[in-house]
């Protein structure tokens, strides 16, 4: 296809680089530097897709981020993405698009009936239409919605891409490159300040890309040019195109999305396809200018209805003509320089002024062009279904309340112009009240609430002069603040066409008889009469309107609706719009990719994994890891085709029997000093701590001022004044803190040091009767007997060499030793401990087995320990010290924690001996009773016994200590069990820890 | 993401601390007689103000210290902040 | 009267509406998140709270950062999609976790607050043994165990809820 509304020359196109791309199927060329947008409009391509509701087709109403229609499914690289933006999307080599909400095609679309069904889908339609009869909702209606809903199709693959973060910290951050912005830029970094530069799209210039002004003896374009080129040779300057500045957060933090990759046919080796900068800055200044906005009239969604700027921007940008009989719609000057524009290009365009006799330099440059302009009137309707026809216009009263004879003329496009809207999302975001300005009819940052200042169109100010004068000089005052620097800039000598005011006019009446959905949301296809019912139903708040019509509520959040949909409001209600107020503005200010968010932080990366110095060992010996909170663990170590099942009761087994090794270096360790180090404990523990003499190490549990236990675990006197503490895994870093939290704030008073030495040692436990053995032969000069080195005894020696500590502690319940060694010798130790422990028949074994093990010894775990239980519920009540004072026990005597019949630990086995038990299943008196059949208890972990070959659990159950001998019902409704099961002591295996102390 | 200035390490991002809540709660004295409601408004009761709250942050990934900080609930402003030892006044 | 519970900050976003990919909602316990797709196709998801004591609404990136990447975790094909909208609003968060639904000493005020972040989902019934605590002016059976006295007695409720965990510290 030939590019047939290509312009001749001009615009900002390589017309020297063709490019070829596809869109629903067909072949067709633009060139490098197009959009999608301007290449398909270039080809004569208006009907891009199919609206939300009604399914009216679509066309392009902008030429960017304020596009609510031109929406589409993008093929690029092998993948697809929804819902892009065609007026965004640059063009690449190879480029493919679809329509969305069309189907069969953009041309046939049998959504469309949904157009003539209109008077089924008013406003509020989701909540209200389809709830009646409600035995429909699920069967008809929803589905009906469902099938409607959405607009692109989410790909379901992997994202391949990679999206990077980055951290900067800058004396002035300026979003967007027009005027305003290169100015302040200029001036700050003449002063030296680091400054950030950023733009949205790719070129750079703002409106002086297809503005007709002069600055310093040059167009606005190339003094941009200049700028931007200056700029960029700055070291102190960072100058970014392509990069949307779309959140202002707390303590001006800022965070931009760069879009790296994306006008790319794929995305270059090791580079990403986006970056998202977190920008701590300064100061912010915001130079993101204005928006047209529309003027409402009947069928102003029909394609070819577009901004006027945009009719211009695809001209002057992309040398490309969105019409050849081409209508100018508009209420102030503006309209004006694109009827010029158009004329300049030899097409006679025809201006429709809202205005009865406006005055101004353009007015008279566009008459003296001999362009026809109609005063006072307006478009009444356009005609036409899949593109403009022609329009229905007719003079209107002064009071604009009148309409006069309707006449048809004759165009294929219709630019509105309805003036100028300041874009305030970043400034409303920082927290500052936007104020309604008459004079522009829109809202304008209030006082700075953060250290943001807006510039330029942003903050309603439209002349070039004024604009450039006040940025020079917020430029140059901010950044002398930080540098001390004042480098004056000589102002430049600006040429400019002055304008005179606009009209305030925004909404053509109906004419009498007819009843035209006049849009105000496009994507959303909320019309007037819409917000109409909305306000007869009842709807007042502006926010409540809003998501009752969802005006304003699609992709494009209302940048194009957002006042009109005021206007209407406040004109209804008879208000002024500052006082119906406006919805507030929101992070993102345009979508914003959910991969740039996270960043690296995903797959295997999305938690850090931490390993024990042992892990490769574990590795090449089968283990199969469990996640230990970040931490991988061997669950078990396979042996040819066993399971999870066999493998641990084969590990479990041959503790009880002969010995076994367990990595057990994740375990929290805290290094504690200091003369007040055992008041410390005494404090922190429920259970008496003064009296620990040096060699020895105590079980201690420690509470939550709440009385509920945070964690247990051992602590060793290593010498006088040096203990050595260890927490479960999980709560390693919480014990931490919670330690610090007592010293700093509560005891600082406490002479005492605590420091994390998790990371410093590596563990071995080793378990079993044969691990005195094992011991004797690691550590031949250590006297292991248990005289020398009782139950509960530590010693510090070598093994072979490396400096050990040596600890009798017992998790597994057997006589058992865990030593430890610097990390850095943690292999060397585990693979001696083995060699070694061969002719006792050691076997490592993994977190199942030692599970199995602690469980059927009823010695209590995370599973009890969980953030629900006191020290009785978990039989630690021996432990619970009369005479001192601790953490938490002025709670253990609130009345339900001494209640008589309070839940007490308890083991379960099931009467068949065979069944297993679903841990978290519930324990009943009655299975049969009916529903909410009363829980009793809880199964807190379950395993298979080695010790008696068969199921048994843990449980906390209530009136615990009364119910041993118990026949109950364990229930699981998740798995569809009932269990007939007897109650038991916790204490299963070894029930007098005889053991232990062998 | 809010900045925060450690007294002992400088303004740092809210990311480094932990966040340890209402920082005018002070725990009784250790082996000392309090009643039910006392003890109970200790561990439960927060005044959850709107506006200047002092409250705890540790700064985790950097000093580990404990610090005390006066921020606005209602604009997350923050005024001023102090190590562990020094009064709130 | 002092109630147990503080103010904090919870934020939710939206995507940008797709065509249905998941019809059922879907939450990620151990990654505290969850998501479910509306009639209009945009995908709703939230999870942890910012973190500290707010009634400001509005929240940080970095939470939601967080939260999308736990997303992510359960379903990668989210990455490809766009945030559309965020928001952030007050938290009543209770001390244990669970709400409070009781009659107060005062005569004829009732509580039925401290509803953390699921409050909507407990609606009907909440709202049916309110209904029926203020009716008879006594508790239902079915919400005694949300008293306010639970704090005072240790009658805390059988949920895994830690609350704020301010006094944890
Ligand atoms: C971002 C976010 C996401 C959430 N997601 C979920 C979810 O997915 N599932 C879920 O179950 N829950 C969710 N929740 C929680 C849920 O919103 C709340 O638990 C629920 O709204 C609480 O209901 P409520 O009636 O107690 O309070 P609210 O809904 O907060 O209602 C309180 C009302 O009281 C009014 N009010 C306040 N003060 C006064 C006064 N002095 N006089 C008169 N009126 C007053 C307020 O204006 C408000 O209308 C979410 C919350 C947030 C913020
Ligand atoms: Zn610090």
């Amino acid at each position: 296809m030939t590019q047939s509304f290509r312009i001749e020359n001009g615009g900002l196109i390589n017309r020297d680089k063709k490019i070829s791309f596809k869109f629903n199927g067909k072949n067709f060329f633009g060139y490098e530097g197009d959009t999608l947008a301007s290449a398909l409009i270039a080809n004569g391509v208006h009907l891009i897709g199919r609206s939300f509701k009604y399914h009216r087709p679509r066309g392009f109403f902008g030429a960017g981020v304020d596009e609510p229609y031109a929406i589409v499914q993008l093929y690029r690289n092998g993948e697809t993405e929804p819902n892009i933006k065609a007026t965004e999307q640059e063009l690449f080599q190879g480029l493919e698009a679809k329509s969305i909400n069309c189907w069969p095609s953009v041309n046939f679309d049998v959504g469309a009936i949904n157009n003539l069904l209109k008077m089924f889908l008013p406003a509020g339609f989701y909540y209200k239409t389809f709830m009646w009869p409600k035995s429909f909702w699920y069967k008809i209606y929803e589905p009906f919605i469902r099938k409607a809903a959405g607009l692109g199709t989410a790909s379901i693959k992997h994202d391949k891409e990679r999206y990077e973060h980055k951290y900067e910290y800058c004396d002035l951050l300026i979003t967007g490159s027009g005027p305003s912005g290169l100015a302040s830029a200029y001036s700050a970094a003449k002063n030296g300040a680091k400054v950030i530069l950023a733009e949205d799209k790719s070129r750079f210039g703002g409106t002086l890309l297809t503005s007709e002004v002069n600055i310093g003896n040059q167009s606005g374009k190339d003094w941009a040019d200049s700028i931007i080129s200056e700029l960029k040779e700055m070291p102190n300057v960072t100058v970014k195109n392509r990069s949307q500045v779309f959140g202002y957060y707390d303590h001006n933090m800022l965070v931009m999305s760069e879009r790296i990759s994306d006008h790319l046919p794929k995305t270059k080796k090791f580079h990403p396809k986006q970056r998202l900068w977190y920008i701590r800055a300064k100061e912010v200044l915001i130079s993101s200018g204005s928006i047209e906005r529309p003027i409402v009239f009947g069928n102003n969604d029909t394609p070819g209805v577009m901004l006027s700027s945009a009719a211009k921007e695809y001209m002057k940008v992309y040398g490309v003509l969105v019409g050849r009989k081409p209508l100018v719609f508009t209420n102030n000057d503006s309209g004006y320089e694109t009827a010029i524009e158009f004329k300049k290009n030899g097409i006679d365009p025809i201006i429709l002024d809202t205005r009865k006799e406006p005055q101004s330099e353009i007015i008279e440059e566009a008459k003296s062009m001999n362009i026809d302009i109609k005063n006072s009137y307006v478009v009444v309707a356009a005609k036409g279904y899949k593109k403009v026809k022609s329009a229905d216009i007719a003079k209107i009263s002064d009071d604009k309340e009148e309409l006069g004879l309707i006449e048809n003329i004759d165009c294929d496009c219709i630019c509105v112009s309805g003036f100028w809207t300041p874009t305030i999302h970043l400034a409303s975001q920082s927290g500052n009240k936007t104020k309604f300005n008459e004079d522009i009819d829109a809202f304008v940052p209030g006082i700075s609430k953060q250290n943001e200042k807006t510039l330029g169109a942003a903050n309603g100010i439209y002349t070039l002069e004024e604009t450039l004068i006040d940025s020079f000089e917020k430029g140059n005052l901010l950044s002398k603040k930080i540098t001390n620097n004042d480098n004056k800039i000589s102002f430049p000598n600006v040429v400019e066409k002055k304008s005179t005011v606009h009209d305030k006019f925004w909404c053509v009446p109906l004419p009498k008889g007819k009843n035209y959905k006049r849009f105000l949301d496009f994507q959303n296809d909320v019309a007037v009469s819409d917000i109409e019912i909305a306000l007869k139903e009842g709807y007042r708040s502006i926010e409540h309107v809003k998501r009752y019509t969802t005006l304003g509520m699609a992709t494009d959040q209302g940048k194009t609706s957002n006042l009109n949909g005021l206007q209407l409001v406040s004109k209804i209600e008879n208000k002024v719009v500052p006082s119906v107020g406006h919805t507030t503005f929101r992070p993102p200010y345009s979508p914003i990719s959910i991969g740039a968010i996270v960043g690296r932080e995903v797959g295997k990366h999305s938690k850090p994994t931490r390993k024990s110095p042992m892990h490769s060992w574990h590795e090449k010996n089968n283990a199969v890891f469990v996640d230990a909170g970040v931490w991988l663990r061997p669950r078990y170590y396979k042996r040819g085709n066993e399971n999870l099942f066999e493998a641990s009761k084969r590990e479990a087994k041959n503790v009880r029997k002969n010995v076994g090794v367990c990595d057990v270096t994740t375990l929290g360790k805290i290094d504690i000093k200091g003369p007040d180090a055992a008041e410390l404990l005494n404090r922190v523990y429920t259970n008496a701590w003064l009296k620990l003499p040096v060699g020895k190490a105590r079980y201690g549990v420690m509470l939550r001022e709440d009385g509920i236990v945070m964690d247990d675990g051992t602590t060793t006197r290593i010498s006088e004044n040096h203990y050595h503490m260890t927490t479960t895994t999980a709560q390693a870093a919480n014990v931490l803190s919670h330690l610090e939290y007592y010293l700093q704030i509560v005891w600082p008073e406490l002479n005492v040091n605590v420091v994390s030495t998790t990371e410093q040692w590596a563990g071995a436990a080793i378990a079993g009767p044969k691990s005195r053995d094992v011991l004797k032969k690691l550590f031949p000069l250590v006297d292991v007997s248990n005289e020398g080195l009782p139950f509960m005894g530590y010693v510090e020696s070598e093994l072979f060499g490396a400096k050990a500590r040596i600890f009798r502690i017992s998790f597994s319940g057997e006589l058992a030793y865990e030593v430890n060694v610097e990390s850095d010798n943690g292999n060397f130790m585990w693979e001696k401990i083995l060699e070694v422990g061969e002719e006792f028949e050691i076997q490592p074994y993994g977190t199942e087995a030692l599970s199995t093990l602690r469980i059927e010894m009823g010695h209590v775990a995370g599973s009890e320990l969980d953030g629900r239980t006191i020290p009785y519920d978990n039989s630690l009540e021996g432990l619970v010290s009369k005479k001192k004072d601790f953490i938490g026990k002025r709670s253990l005597s609130r009345k339900a924690f001494i209640a008589e019949d309070r839940q007490k630990i308890v083991g379960v086995v099931p009467l068949d001996k065979k069944t297993s038990i679903p841990e978290g299943s519930h324990l009943v008196e009655d299975s049969r009773a009916p529903m909410p059949n009363p829980k009793i208890g809880y199964i807190s972990a379950s395993c298979w016994s080695v010790e008696y070959d068969n199921p048994f659990s843990l449980a906390i159950l209530k009136d615990g200590k009364n119910m041993i001998g118990k026949k109950l019902y364990v229930m699981s409704p998740l798995k569809n069990k009932v269990i007939p099961v007897e109650v038991v002591s916790s204490h299963y295996v070894d029930p007098k820890g005889e053991r232990v102390r062998s | 993401m809010l900045h925060i200035k450690c007294p002992h390490c400088g303004m740092r991002s809210q990311n480094e601390f932990s966040y340890g809540g209402d920082a005018t709660v002070k725990r009784p004295e250790l082996g000392k007689e309090i009643s039910d409601q006392d003890w109970n408004n200790f561990v439960y009761n927060r005044k959850s103000l709107r506006g200047k709250h002092w409250e705890l942050w540790q700064h985790l990934s950097g000093c580990r210290q404990w610090i005390k900080i006066q921020r606005d609930t209602a604009t997350h402003e923050i005024f001023k902040t102090l190590k562990a030892n020094e009064e709130i006044s | 009267m002092t109630l147990p519970i503080e103010t904090h900050l919870l934020q939710a976003c939206v995507s940008e509406p797709v065509k249905p990919v998941l019809d059922n909602v879907v939450t990620f316990g151990a990654g505290h998140f969850y998501i479910s797709q509306s009639d209009k196709g945009e995908m709703v998801m939230g999870g942890d709270l910012d973190g500290y004591n707010s009634y400001a609404q509005r929240g940080n990136l970095p939470t939601l950062q967080h939260v999308l990447t736990e997303g992510i975790a359960m379903m990668p094909f989210l990455s490809k999609l766009k945030m559309l909208r965020t928001w952030g609003g007050i938290m009543d968060m209770s001390m244990d976790g669970s709400p409070i639904i009781d009659k107060t000493h005062i005569e004829g005020l009732y509580l039925n607050c401290g509803w953390c972040y699921g409050g909507f989902k407990a609606t009907p019934a909440s709202g049916w043994t309110f209904a029926h605590t203020i009716a008879q002016d006594r508790v239902h059976d079915l919400n005694a165990g949300y008293s306010l006295n639970r704090f005072n007695t240790g009658h805390l409720l059988d949920e895994k809820g830690l609350g704020t965990k301010t006094w944890i510290s």
